[in-house]
């Protein structure tokens, strides 16, 4: 049952719900830095909108998104309440001060790039389908105008 | 006390506040004027890192609508250089909004967690146990809730192309699905067939009804408004019938 779709995201409702008030949101690309940064706000956006739709229609305590990108990007939009008996709650890791710092700096260096290299690469969909569409336009005028060009070229 | 008092306490009394002050130390990894990244010290993976608009902000929807596409967007950035780093298979996305979700902060924030296949992170995995009828009711109303969110959000966005087509009940029919080879196919054909300009002009219903039952015309015709084209020719022809003879009526005289 789908309840919203457009060219980057669909959100359904689960054959198997994990409980009164559960939509799934799917992007159409396969991890999360496929997408631009539009793209991936957008279907945050679309999962926190959905999260308060089931919020208010639901009468939650609380929402959850949890959107994964191993198999495809698909995020789970929870309502809540205090006895729905889930938990998702991890089992914290024990590590070292030293490894801390260590994944600190690895990702911290990544991080720095961030702004600067990104900036080329996550901007490029709005323009180009934009020129497409044009172009579709466009096609679609033609026939019209070809077909009454070429009436006017055959009139003596 | 109000709420922005109650707010206000709560801002005094909040750790990441704090953080972002600089008062209390945290292994930032990211920061911009709006949002910091700092390093989970209770990691559920290695890399475990927090998001978090400088701001506080009780609960995301409270979030303004700027600062959470900021969020959002750089989300995306964030996630590449975990996967990165850390050369995880995947991350997960993790927002909890209220105490009964697992909210433990008085600040908003989420996680951005590196994932593997088949790792430890089996919290994740939701269960099969909800009641579908029950969900399913659901689906009038949040149709229309989500459709109106994204009615409003897509133009602030400048994403309107996102937007699909109209169903194809909704089109325009004919135009839309004639394309200009085809089009033009069909008028050298009826430039060069006579009968056909003939039937066309004259006999509008036969041709309609060879379209309507062989398959050959149907592809010739597809999408073409055969009363249209009729219309045009018969126009076109009684202009050129005029043409060819401008004015018969004073040649006529002239004669006399």
């Amino acid at each position: 049952m789908i309840i919203y779709e457009d060219k980057l995201v669909t959100a359904t409702l689960p054959e198997k719900p994990a409980t009164k008030g559960h939509v799934h949101a799917l992007a159409a690309k396969t991890s999360i830095e496929a997408l631009s940064e539009q793209e991936c706000a957008h279907l945050l956006s679309l999962a926190s909108f959905t999260a308060n739709a089931l919020f208010e229609q639901v009468g939650a305590s609380g929402t959850n998104i949890i959107l994964t990108d191993l198999e495809g990007v698909r995020a789970s939009i929870l309502a809540r309440t205090d006895d729905d008996g889930l938990s998702l709650q991890w089992q914290p890791q024990q590590l070292s001060q030293e490894e801390m710092d260590s994944i600190a700096a690895r990702i911290k260096d990544r991080c720095d790039y961030i702004g600067h290299e990104e900036e080329s690469q996550t901007q490029p969909a709005p323009k180009p389908q934009r020129q497409e569409r044009a172009e579709e336009k466009e096609e679609e005028k033609k026939p019209v105008k070809n077909y009454l060009l070429k009436q006017l070229d055959r009139t003596p | 006390m109000d709420d922005a008092a109650a707010l206000e306490q709560q801002k005094q009394q909040c750790i990441f506040c704090k953080i972002v002050k600089g008062d209390v130390p945290a292994k930032k990894v990211y920061e911009d004027d709006v949002m910091l990244a700092i390093m989970d010290i209770n990691p559920a993976a290695k890399g475990h890192v927090l998001l978090l608009p400088k701001e506080h902000y009780p609960i995301l929807p409270l979030v303004p609508f700027e600062h959470m596409q900021h969020l959002f967007e750089k989300t995306r950035a964030i996630a590449k250089a975990l996967k990165e780093a850390m050369l995880c298979q995947g991350v997960t996305v993790f927002i909890a909004n209220g105490a009964a979700a697992g909210q433990q902060s008085p600040h908003f924030l989420y996680h951005l967690i590196p994932r593997e296949h088949n790792d430890a992170l089996t919290c994740f995995d939701l269960p099969a146990t909800g009641d579908k009828e029950a969900n399913g009711a659901l689906e009038q109303a949040l149709r229309r809730r989500v459709g109106a969110f994204m009615n409003a959000y897509l133009p602030q966005t400048e994403r309107d192309d996102l937007r699909l087509e109209p169903a194809p009940e909704e089109r325009p029919r004919r135009q839309e699905q004639v394309s200009g080879d085809q089009l033009d196919k069909l008028i050298t054909l009826i430039n060069e067939n006579d009968d056909l300009k003939d039937a066309l002009i004259n006999r509008a219903d036969e041709v309609k009804e060879a379209v309507r039952t062989n398959k050959k015309w149907q592809a010739l015709f597809k999408g073409v408004d055969v009363d249209k084209l009729s219309q045009n020719l018969q126009v076109m022809a009684a202009a050129q019938a005029k043409k060819q003879d401008p004015n018969p009526d004073t040649n006529e005289e002239q004669q006399e």
